[in-house]
């Protein structure tokens, strides 16, 4: 039992203290997985608030609760590549990506180090390796919803993996 | 380091986590909600149970009407009644456990009680418990809706002559406390009870009576029936 879940009626009746409560409770862990996809926080932002806005006109239909926290994940990660897909994103190597130098961030945290290191990722590879490793997609699925073939989606896959594994050497928890 | 460990590596330390968005953002947010919502959920038992007991009631007493010869006087009817269902289930009335609703039937079996009631009923008054209708029951009385339906519009287009017009304004009257039991319980929105008082002419009343008991009797044997038959 979390504490937001006592807002979900009042949400339904349409009362705003409700809404409002809701959303505090549940926006952060939905801008958290927005912005595992953008290089710009502004650009999360925006699928935040398209997920969320999404959340209020659907959530009449939402059955069980419980559900909700997974399907506001899997309906933002959806947010996300429809804005990626509608600029175009392209699903090409990108070998000779310049070095950014951020990579000796041996002082810092290591969570804050990945979590620089993902955004640093090109647009292709980060896209590829969220949907993989942190959503727990399977390339089939992957090469459905980016409309890319499987084979792309597990090359991408690899270049995104030795990309991170070059930086990582620098790091002290190696 | 493998691939699968650097996917955990990650996934451990940025799958879940939280980010506070800028305040700003909610007003976004908020520009786009739904409009509120100020329907509530119809409770439509209430209104099958109310609906088909109207019906019963009107069309119970257009059958009387239209047949004054075929509706037998008070007395006649229960002695006529009596011994039939006694024949018929020589030990039910008595080793039913006491329910309000069951001890209401019961006491049309016995011809002491059934006096009283008469007694009762002869004055025009009697309450029917909706709160007691389960649903099952509401559901049986629904699926007579159509036939009294049907009746009730031949008798509108052949309308009996004999019926008094006082009878009529009677009749209306109880269909309207009906309707105006089940919109207070509505508004008041407390599922518990709610007891509808019908005021119906004795006559009718007493029809009503020997259908349920007809009812019953044929429920009861139903389920011997079907017991035997399991066995």
């Amino acid at each position: 039992m979390e504490a937001w879940y006592a807002h979900i009626h009042g949400a339904l009746l349409g009362r705003l203290d409700a809404q409002r409560a809701l959303y505090e409770a549940l926006a952060p862990r939905v801008l958290h997985t927005c912005k595992r996809y953008f290089a710009d926080e502004a650009d999360a932002e925006d699928a935040m608030i398209r997920t969320m806005t999404t959340m209020f006109q659907q959530l009449p239909t939402i059955r069980e609760v419980k559900a909700l926290p997974a399907w506001l994940r899997r309906t933002a990660v959806n947010e996300c590549l429809m804005e990626l897909r509608r600029r175009k994103a392209e699903w090409v190597d990108v070998a000779d990506f310049p070095e950014t130098g951020a990579s000796a961030t041996d002082a810092l945290h290591d969570r804050e180090a990945l979590w620089s290191l993902l955004r640093q990722l090109p647009e292709g590879y980060r896209t590829v390796f969220n949907l993989y490793a942190l959503e727990g997609y399977s390339h089939a699925e992957i090469a459905q919803q980016l409309g890319i073939s499987e084979a792309t989606s597990k090359s991408q896959l690899s270049r995104a993996r030795q990309w991170l594994q070059r930086r990582l050497v620098n790091f002290s928890l190696q | 380091m493998s691939p699968k460990d650097l996917d955990k590596l990650f996934r451990d330390a940025l799958s879940e986590g939280q980010a506070a968005p800028h305040p700003e953002a909610w007003a976004r947010v908020a520009a786009n909600l739904p409009k509120a919502q100020h329907k509530r959920r119809t409770l439509w038992w209430p209104y099958a149970a109310a609906a088909s007991v109207a019906m019963a009631v009107v069309g119970t007493w257009w059958m009387l009407a239209s047949r004054p010869e075929a509706a037998p006087s008070p007395q006649l009817a229960t002695s006529n009644q009596q011994p039939a269902t006694s024949s018929q289930l020589p030990t039910a009335s008595n080793q039913q456990p006491v329910t309000s609703n069951q001890q209401l039937a019961a006491s049309y079996r016995q011809p002491a009680t059934s006096n009283q009631q008469l007694a009762a009923s002869s004055h025009g008054s009697a309450a029917f418990e909706l709160a007691y209708l389960p649903r099952m029951e509401a559901d049986e009385w629904e699926e007579l809706v159509p036939l009294l339906k049907r009746e009730v519009r031949a008798e509108v287009e052949n309308p009996a002559p004999e019926v008094p017009r006082r009878r009529y304004a009677q009749l209306a009257s109880s269909v309207q406390n009906v309707w105006a039991a089940v919109s207070e319980y509505r508004e008041a929105e407390v599922p518990a009870e709610v007891t509808v008082e019908v005021h119906v002419p004795a006559v009718v009343l007493q029809r009503i009576n020997q259908t349920r008991t007809l009812a019953e009797n044929l429920t009861e044997s139903w389920k011997t029936v079907s017991s035997r038959r399991s066995h």
